[in-house]
């Protein structure tokens, strides 16, 4: 195995085959879990590490799954995984399990993941279906930070609320970084509900995959 | 590949039942293995719940002095449970492992009148605080709390709030302190005695400042708090009477 083909794998859904905007997979949790920074990161990472597990378990496997049950084997290894990690959620960062409630559980319908199973990892070797798992993780995890980004921002005049690194910009509970109150303006800032609710994804997710494919006119009609 | 036709029926079979055991039976130790922290965490959650109401600090305090040291010595040492019926009679003097909140609010078979209540006593010195336990409807699932009163059962030492999927940005501000912090030495009842206490709907609070301000953009979960702490008055009129 190169490594240029390696190097491949990783950055390869970052952009010109990235799950959500090139592929158009997992889009329902991307809308749900992107209102805050800190919910996008922390669900990017548990479907790097199911993606990637679950590529490289049924990779391992190709060759003694019986074809006519492959979906169901495939099903029950990501369930595996997805209760894996919500538990260990549970028991070591309790906040944060109950923050993020249902939408581990719901990695389990995230389309991504039978995607990959289906399109890569029954045909390829263990360590490049592993490195193709973190990489689909990977590129759903940056759309996910990038609408995360705009919606915390523009609904809730904050980033990272919630980690150590947290800002809240606007608004009277701006308590850090640039405090517009002493200028007088965003001093009525409200929470922006169409940011805050997920309808807003559908719009930043739109407009994404826009300037995405007239920045890479190959793309279009892809998928 | 393999040296079997694993396109038999025979071979997927056993592929599933082999499948199912090891998979099933590395699920059930796990979650057996991690059910003791996870209960401790519950529980700590809990406490931390209750404490949060009773000490009402300020909010750059609140992460600093909960710690979960402090909180189970500080809940250990000071606060006690009991459980009361509706005619606000001591029933039990602690509170029973069997006796599950949830279950108690949710069942219709029975009505208020049979059912029986926690309450919680935090005894600092010579202050005294009493809480209640809230249990409620939001927008999308269920809401709760406690409800902290200060030694006259009438003025509200703090709250605390959780949620289970309220929208965030919106209903689960409810758990701010920014939120928090209006129902703080506010009353329950007004000078004759009778149940006094609003959650206004979102910019709605009289200019007097009676009540509170609900959550901007939940509108329906600023409803489920205010029928939750209505519904404290319900089940417990007759404890706080006394």
């Amino acid at each position: 195995m190169s490594d240029v083909n390696a190097k491949k794998l990783l950055t390869d859904p970052l952009n010109d085959n990235n799950p959500i905007t090139v592929q158009v997979l997992g889009v329902c949790s991307a809308l749900a879990v992107s209102g805050s920074v800190k919910n996008a990161l922390v669900m990017g990472v548990a479907v790097i590490m199911v993606t990637a597990f679950a590529n490289l378990t049924v990779s391992l496997l190709r060759n003694y799954i019986p074809s006519r049950i492959r979906m169901i084997v495939q099903l029950v290894v990501i369930a595996f995984l997805v209760t894996l990690v919500s538990l260990f959620l549970k028991a070591f960062s309790y906040d944060l399990s109950k923050e993020l409630s249902v939408y581990v559980g719901l990695i389990i319908t995230n389309c991504i993941l039978m995607g990959r199973l289906e399109a890569f990892a029954l045909a390829n070797k263990p360590w490049p279906s592993f490195l193709d798992g973190i990489g689909n993780g990977l590129g759903y995890g940056l759309i996910l930070l990038i609408v995360g980004v705009i919606r915390e921002l523009f609904g809730t005049g904050s980033l990272m609320l919630g980690t150590p690194l947290g800002y809240t910009f606007f608004g009277e509970e701006a308590t850090h970084g640039i405090n517009f109150l002493k200028y007088g303006f965003f001093n009525d800032f409200f929470h922006n509900g169409l940011m805050v609710l997920p309808i807003s994804s559908i719009f930043i997710l739109g407009i994404l995959i826009w300037i995405q494919r007239s920045k890479n006119p190959e793309l279009v009609d892809i998928s | 590949m393999s040296k079997f036709n694993t396109d038999s029926n025979g071979y997927t079979l056993g592929f599933l039942a082999i499948m199912v055991i090891i998979v099933g039976g590395s699920l059930a130790f796990i979650s057996s293995a991690l059910q003791p922290t996870i209960d401790a965490n519950q529980e700590l959650d809990r406490r931390k719940k209750v404490l949060k109401a009773i000490l009402s600090l300020p909010e750059d305090q609140e992460s600093v002095v909960l710690t979960e040291a402090y909180v189970n010595t500080e809940y250990e040492e000071k606060v006690s449970a009991v459980l009361v019926n509706y005619q606000g009679e001591v029933i039990e003097e602690s509170i029973p492992a069997t006796y599950d909140f949830r279950k108690e609010m949710k069942d219709k078979s029975r009505k208020a009148e049979d059912k029986m209540f926690p309450v919680y006593t935090y005894k600092n010195g010579s202050e005294e605080v009493y809480v209640f336990q809230m249990i409620g409807m939001g927008l999308w699932d269920e809401i709760n709390g406690y409800l902290a009163l200060k030694s006259d059962k009438s003025t509200i030492q703090g709250v605390a709030f959780d949620h289970v999927g309220e929208t965030p940005g919106l209903g689960a501000e409810m758990v701010k302190h920014k939120f928090r912090k209006q129902f703080y030495q506010q009353s329950l009842f007004d000078a004759q005695g009778q149940y006094d206490f609003r959650v206004y709907k979102s910019g709605k609070l009289p200019k007097d400042g009676k009540g509170v301000d609900g959550l901007a953009g939940a509108t329906l979960t600023t409803d489920g708090i205010h029928d939750m702490l209505e519904k404290v008055n319900n089940d417990y009129s007759n404890y706080l009477s006394n």
